[in-house]
Order: C-alpha cells, then sequence, then structure tokens
C-alpha cells in the first residue's frame, strides 16, 4: 500500500549507493516536530529514524498510527545502548536508568505504541541477515489470521560503531524501511515472494531491505536477493 | 533566587535531555513529576543519579523523605545544602 525509506546521509559516501540510485530515498535530517519535545527526548538516534519511517508511511495514506498492527525489525537493536551500558559497568559507574530501560530490542515498537496510543498486536524481530526477509513473512502471517487489518512493517538499523564495527562483514549506512502491507490487492502494488535455504555463503552489497525498496521502485519484475544464508525471491504482480 | 538552584536546573535539563527547554522555563516552586514539569518515574530515578554525582550526595530511594525532597527545585535545593552542611 505504501513504503517510505530513509538513508542516512553518509550512504553518500559509500560505493554500494551510487547516487543516481538515491532519489527515492529521504537523506534529510529527522525533525519530528509533531511530537511534543517532552516525549520526543526519549527516542534515540535508532528509535527516531523508527518513528520517522513509520509515520512518514502512514501519513502517505489514510490509516490512523492507532489501528496498524505493527511488526519491527532490526538486525542490531539498542545496540549502542547496550554497550553504553556495559561500559559503565566496567568502569564501576550506575547504569544511567533511562538506557537500562529503554535497552530492550522492542523499545522502538514500544515507543510507537506509547506516542499512538496503539494497543494492537505487535512483534519485534532480529534475525540476522535475513532480518527483512523474516518480518515480511511474519508480517504475512498475521494478515493471513487478521485478514482485515494492516500491518506497519518497519525495518530499521544504526551504523554499527566501534569496537563491533570491526566484526562486521560490510558496513551498512544507517535506514530505516517502512511498508504499510494487506491483502487488500484493490490497491497499491501486489508483491509474492519465496526463499530457500542456500549452503553457499553469500553476502549482498546492501542491507535485504534497502534492496528490496531500490527493487519495489524500480523496473524490474523480479528480485533475486542474497542474504548470508538464505536466496529470497520477489516478485511484483499484475493487478 | 540562590546559586544552586540554577545549577540544579542546569543538571536537570541535561540529564533528561529537556533540548527545548531552558532554566528561566523552571520555576523553582513548580512541581517537577506529574503536572508540573511532567517528569516521571525514570526521569526520577535518571536525575536522581545526575544529582549524586554532581553534588556527591546519598539518596535513599524507597523513602517518603526522598518524594519530599524531589518535589520542586527548591525543595532539592533545601536537602542538598542540608546534606552538605552535615556532611
Amino acid at each position: 500500500m505504501s513504503s517510505y525509506c530513509w538513508l542516512s546521509k553518509d550512504s553518500l559516501k559509500h560505493a554500494n549507493y551510487p547516487s543516481s540510485t538515491l532519489k527515492f530515498f529521504d537523506l534529510e535530517d529527522i525533525s519530528l516536530k509533531q511530537i511534543p519535545p517532552i516525549k520526543r527526548r526519549r527516542l534515540n538516534g535508532l528509535s527516531k529514524m523508527a518513528m520517522h519511517t513509520s509515520l512518514s508511511c502512514l501519513d502517505k495514506t489514510n490509516v490512523a498510527p492507532e489501528q496498524v498492527y505493527t511488526v519491527f525489525a532490526s538486525q542490531h537493536g539498542e545496540l549502542s545502548r547496550t554497550a553504553s551500558i556495559v561500559n559503565d559497568i566496567v568502569n564501576g559507574d550506575e547504569v544511567s536508568p533511562k538506557d537500562f530501560s529503554l535497552s530492550v530490542h522492542n523499545s522502538s515498537l514500544g515507543l510507537f505504541s506509547i506516542f499512538n496510543k496503539n494497543k494492537q498486536f505487535g512483534t519485534s524481530i532480529a534475525a540476522g541477515s535475513n532480518t527483512f526477509g523474516f518480518a515480511l513473512l511474519e508480517s504475512y502471517n498475521l494478515l493471513k489470521r487478521y485478514p482485515d487489518e494492516t500491518v506497519l512493517l518497519t525495518c530499521f538499523d544504526l551504523e554499527v560503531s566501534q569496537p563491533f564495527d570491526s566484526l562486521q562483514q560490510r558496513h551498512d549506512p544507517s535506514y530505516s524501511l517502512s511498508l504499510l502491507l494487506s491483502l487488500d490487492n484493490t490497491s497499491g502494488q501486489e508483491i509474492s515472494f519465496s526463499f530457500e535455504r542456500s549452503d553457499k555463503e553469500g553476502q549482498a552489497d546492501k542491507p535485504l531491505a534497502i534492496e528490496f525498496f531500490e527493487f519495489l521502485q524500480g523496473d524490474q519484475s523480479t528480485a533475486l536477493l542474497q542474504s548470508a544464508d538464505n536466496n529470497w525471491e520477489f516478485t511484483k504482480n499484475a493487478l | 533566587m540562590r546559586p544552586i538552584e540554577n545549577e540544579i536546573k542546569a543538571v536537570i535539563i541535561e540529564s533528561l535531555d529537556l533540548e527545548d527547554i531552558s532554566i528561566d522555563d523552571i520555576d523553582s516552586a513548580e512541581p517537577l513529576f506529574g503536572d508540573g514539569l511532567g517528569l516521571d518515574s525514570i526521569d526520577a530515578l535518571e536525575l536522581g543519579l545526575a544529582l549524586k554525582k554532581k553534588f556527591d550526595i546519598k539518596l535513599d530511594s524507597n523513602s517518603e523523605e526522598s518524594k519530599k525532597h524531589f518535589y520542586s527545585v527548591s525543595t532539592l535545593a533545601d536537602f542538598i545544602e542540608q546534606q552538605k552542611r552535615t556532611a
């Protein structure tokens, strides 16, 4: 039904993100002025991105934020907040209560639900390099069970910083992708997908979510995308 | 106004990420939690930690007394000055 993707300006420095491919992305700084400052201060870099693309994606439709079922997906989640907590403990300092309370993987989903008074089902997912694919599968499961509902899928990750960046085979800029999904095929684009385990160790140029968004915006009708251990096939169906 | 009140307000703004609020916006007598500045229980813990670091004071997080001390900037200033005197 609707899609929206924010990408850090740092992507302009990455060889995998030539400027010609960035025209569909939002590269602007995030302000979230629609959220009162007293609430906005609870958001860090990660949850700001997720909130921004979720609300921007919903803004393009007339679906209210309190109505949607939510699937929030992030490979690394609150990694920087967790690292900061561990640093405090190692240094013998007291841990920040705010950092502690917001260090869980579903923090961004929780903040989205609180800020928007959303009491619907919500799921938080991490699945390595398949995170976006399995979030899409989870969204599909929700829609098959609740066929009249709409699912907001938001897949997001901050750039992995020191000391964990040395463990990354590929360095990705911060991004957040939001999709609004429903089984109603009378509006928007219809997508089908399948996946299979791959024995060949693969490495795509970008996170699966970014590659999917580029496929969505492009002219190709089929995309074969590779994660570290799965092959994903996405097809745009003619309506 | 006592200088310590402005110091407390600066700690509140910095430790609680109140980016759009200045020292002049906080009334020393106004309640910090609930209806006043609108802070919540996580803020209370965060503020307690920041004040402990800044003023080297001891806090008992479970006591009714602490609740009274954290009512406003003015009551916090009284509490910190009292601790400094007895230290």
